[in-house]
């Protein structure tokens, strides 16, 4: 099976540690993992700004990037929803690139629900020991549907004890929101902290680096003592790399 | 052109050209359906959990009974204000009544207002009022208890069948002025979203149901 | 405030809403509160699913024919002895509900609480023409005696504190000969209600709002937990409804089926204590009613709406589960939305309402969670049409210069793969020696917008598109 692998701007940028856990994974399952040199963002900004040509524009750049793969897999539920749920919306008044966008959404997953849903996966044989709470990204959730799949991953991994949040809200990120609303997002982000705390977990793991991005970098100012990891690190056993924002050692 | 020609105008220049949707069905919940020994179990449940209480009745002595022992359990002036409704005449007739009865919509001073329900509603435990010839909702509005009297044959299971007295042949519905349906007692919860009962309305809502309606 | 514009310095409102602590501790009561009794409520009606079906296919029927529903509306008003008035906009609304009152010679008016009536901004008009109004609902008399504007459409002291409700009633019932302050909410709810009992008796006319209009029918129906709706339409000599177009339903049945949800959606409730279907005036041989039965129908862009792509809103029925389970609502409460409507109902309806250059800021005062679609009981795909109203404000160049610039420059980059990779790799490097190994940056030049808050964690060094490069060359 040829995969692509959307590697998304925050993961190539910030943390292309997941982008290799999200490789070995997909290997690990039997796929044939290529990474398309061309593919750059999947236009999420300019689409949530109300630029639709640039979005539009970006749409088919990545249209054209994956030509061939039979899925296209990306560590990112937001970046998954934006090519599997919105491309099909943007180009559907284009008569020559409606129904190649719709063709190329339904090949376009999440990670973790590719793995459990498209491969059959039921577990990964990975050793991860600490006490983590899962936090749902909104794409995840309400876009995508995704609830189970990380879950029943993360279920196997030896050494780890999984909590439930269980409040299935916002983290305050929302892309530009939280640069545009600091203070909001802020807030937002230390209700999602306290709350995860309060599960007895240690760790935070999401699907989404943006959310990650956003939570630990709260965290670390306010002094909050709860670690930020992205799902791939630890269902791929990656013990070794630093939490998100903390020093080598 | 007159407002009412240039809204028209503008709401049919925005109609579709597609042919409107297809009506849906009616969706009657599970809860508003069942026997008569259900539908009356579940009224007098889903009354209850709207914060009203209740007494079931064979007859109109024992329906004076109840209304004059419900009066002295709360400490209540043993008088009542009751609509003009001549469906409730027997109540006035009752002999001995154990409470003074005057007839009418609420005036300031009265305390307990009493009048008939057209029908329940097993769905939510509500009670159906009308506006007409001797009804006044006054009397559910303005004193602070209200005592509802409810003949168990006219309990319904679902807020339609309730009105469906109202369908002319038809079909379609021809209402008086108001139709009223009440749930429990008045109530606010604006201050520091604690629910309170009596605001405005009736802090308590007593239902009596006869078993066998005169 | 103006009924028109909002979102007026949104971004300095929220931070003063944040810092407040008697605010914040009142939102505290919304989770546990409408989130988790309206989670309740629908648990224990395994039909939810389907009667949200058959709601949304019922008001899409009705917008596609509202011309013919309006009509009957006013037939079947007309029939009953009422009048019907046709009012394009705020102003005609106002003009209309005056004139009403001067014919009846009404000095004294008591109001049942109504969003439209805050849209056109009734109760200013009413006084400035020497017309006393009296709002009966408890949150609308305490905001009136406060001078301050609801600041969420079902629960409109929301944001209010017991001890501040209580030093209102002292300072303003003194008139009343009231020289004790409350000390619990049982004696706040007493002291209303003696006060609101006197301006019951003498009120001249009434005036509502309407949660629907049946056109089968030409009633309106109105909902309350208080009762003094019920009261506002019974007892003064004139009933006047105020209520926009969009309202109707065709049946009765229709109006039960939304009935059904909105309760549940709204407050956790299966339904209010008093729900009402009213249509004209006192019949022959009625006992009570007014004597006077007038229908104020407002168009206010509403018609101008069913064209656009904005339609979906119209199925609203102003239960407020969308600001309920808003994060952004929950921090920062209704009033820094400076709009008639808050939220994300408001959101999407005020720029409608006032033009977007009115409200630019409310589209954008959004992290498009969804949780305002996934719980609306209308399916109004509210980020959708944040999303299109984002769209008009960008065409309009309505958003920052600055914003836009680093847009551009960022979909310029993003469309040349080249350009792309080699920014990311600048980028990256220059991140990874301002965190000078701390894993972390607490300060971004030109990035205060995110450090003044947090800190920047530190990229981890390379990209992976470099690092994947190499990794295949060996």
């Amino acid at each position: 099976m040829r995969v692509g692998l959307f590697i998304t701007c925050l993961v190539d940028l910030m943390r292309p540690s997941v982008g290799f856990a999200a490789l070995r994974l997909l290997e690990n399952a039997g796929c044939e993992v290529v990474v398309p040199r061309a593919q750059t963002c999947c236009g999420q900004p300019a689409f949530n700004a109300g630029r639709r040509k640039d979005a539009k524009k970006l749409a088919k750049a990545t249209i054209k990037a994956f030509a061939g793969c039979e899925h296209v897999v990306a560590p990112s539920a937001s970046c998954a929803a934006m090519l599997r749920v919105h491309y099909p919306e943007l180009l559907e008044g284009e008569r020559r690139w409606a129904a190649r966008a719709r063709d190329f959404a339904a090949r376009c997953h999440e990670l973790t629900s590719f793995l459990v849903e498209v491969r059959g996966a039921k577990s990964v044989a990975a050793r991860w020991r600490g006490t983590a709470a899962y936090h749902d990204s909104c794409a995840a959730l309400r876009e995508l549907g995704i609830r189970d799949a990380p879950r029943r991953l993360l279920a196997n991994v030896a050494g780890l004890d999984l909590r439930e949040i269980g409040d299935a809200q916002c983290c305050g990120f929302g892309g530009a929101f939280c640069v545009k609303y600091p203070e909001i997002a802020t807030r937002i982000a230390r209700d999602k902290l306290t709350a995860a705390k309060a599960t007895g977990a240690d760790t935070i793991l999401s699907g989404d680096l943006g959310c990650l991005l956003h939570l630990a970098g709260t965290a670390a100012r306010e002094g909050v003592a709860i670690s930020c990891r992205h799902v791939a690190e630890v269902l791929a056993g990656e013990a070794d790399t630093p939490a998100i924002g903390e020093a080598k050692e | 052109m007159s407002a009412r020609d240039e809204i028209l105008a503008r709401v049919r220049a925005a109609r579709g050209k597609d042919a409107p949707a297809p009506r849906p069905p009616a969706v009657i919940p599970a809860r508003a359906k069942g026997s008569e020994r259900e539908l009356f179990a579940r009224f007098c449940e889903m009354a209850k959990r709207a914060g009203a209480t209740l007494a079931a009745v064979p007859d109109a002595r024992e329906l004076g009974r109840e209304i004059a022992r419900f009066l002295g359990q709360e400490g209540l002036p043993r008088a009542v204000r009751m609509a003009g409704d001549p469906g409730l005449d027997f109540i006035a007739l009752l002999k001995p009544a154990g409470f003074s009865v005057s007839r009418g919509p609420a005036q300031p001073a009265d305390r307990v207002g009493l009048s008939r329900a057209l029908a329940g509603v097993a769905e939510t435990g509500s009670l159906m009022f009308a506006s007409g010839p001797g009804q006044a909702m006054s009397l559910a509005l303005l004193p602070e208890v209200h005592i509802a009297v409810l003949a168990r044959a006219r309990i319904a299971g679902s807020y339609e069948q309730a009105m469906a007295p109202f369908r002319g042949n038809d079909g379609a519905h021809e209402l008086p002025r108001a139709v009223t349906f009440l749930t429990g007692p008045s109530r606010s919860a604006d201050i520091e979203q604690k629910i309170q009962f009596g605001a405005h309305g009736p802090r308590r809502l007593h239902i009596v149901i006869l078993e066998n309606a005169p | 405030m103006s009924a028109q514009a909002g979102g007026r310095d949104f971004a300095g409102a929220a931070r003063a809403a944040l810092a407040d602590p008697v605010l914040q501790q009142a939102l505290a009561n919304i989770p546990a509160g409408f989130q988790e009794k309206r989670r309740n409520a629908i648990s224990r009606l395994p039909e939810w699913d389907a009667l949200v079906a058959a709601a949304v296919a019922i008001k899409d029927r009705t917008l596609d024919n509202l011309d013919v529903h309006l009509e009957r509306f006013e037939a079947k008003v007309t029939a009953a002895g009422g009048r019907v008035h046709w009012c394009r906009d705020a102003g005609e609304a106002r003009a209309a509900v005056l004139s009403i009152c001067s014919n009846a010679g009404a000095k004294t008016v008591l109001k049942s609480k109504s969003m439209i009536a805050e849209e056109i901004a009734l109760n200013a008009a009413l006084e400035e023409n020497g017309i006393e109004p009296v709002e009966t609902d408890l949150g609308e008399y305490v905001l009136q005696i406060r001078a301050e504007a609801p600041s969420h459409i079902i629960a409109p002291i929301i944001h209010l504190n017991r001890g501040q409700i209580a030093d209102s009633f002292l300072e303003s019932h003194k008139k009343y000969g009231k020289t004790e302050r409350c000390d619990s909410a049982r004696a706040l709810l007493n002291e209303a209600r003696e006060i609101l009992r006197g301006k019951f008796l003498s009120g001249e006319a009434g005036i509502t709002g309407a949660n629907l209009l049946v056109s089968e029918t030409g009633s309106a129906v109105i909902v309350t937990n208080e009762g003094n709706a019920d009261l506002t339409l019974t007892l003064p000599r004139v009933h006047i409804v105020v209520a926009s177009i969009e309202k109707l339903v065709p049946t009765v049945a229709d109006a039960w089926t939304i009935l059904r949800l909105l309760a549940r959606s709204a407050t956790g409730q299966d339904i209010t204590a008093y729900t009402t279907f009213v249509g004209g005036p006192r019949r022959t041989g009625d006992a009570e009613g007014p004597e006077e039965f007038h229908v104020v129908l407002l168009d206010n862009g509403r018609a101008g709406m069913l064209a656009s792509p904005f339609r979906d809103m119209l199925r609203c029925i102003k239960c407020a589960a969308c600001m309920n389970h808003c994060p952004v609502y929950a921090a920062v409460g209704g009033h820094a939305y400076a709009s008639v409507y808050p939220g994300p109902m408001g959101a999407v309806l005020t720029p409608w309402l006032a033009g977007i250059e009115h409200a630019a800021e409310l589209p954008n005062a959004s992290s498009f969670c969804g949780r305002c679609e996934e719980v609306c009981p209308m399916k109004i795909p509210i980020p959708h049409l944040l999303r299109l109203w984002r769209e008009k404000e960008n065409d309009a160049k309505l958003s920052s210069r600055r914003s836009r610039i680093l847009l551009a420059l960022w979909a310029f980059a993003a469309r040349r793969p080249w350009a792309y990779r080699l920014g990311a790799r600048v980028l990256v490097r220059g991140l990874n020696r301002l965190s000078q190994g701390a894993g972390r940056i607490r300060e971004l030049p030109f990035g205060a917008a995110w450090t003044a808050t947090r800190d920047f964690p530190a990229p981890e060094g390379g990209t992976f598109q470099a690092l994947y490069a190499k990794r295949k060359k060996r």
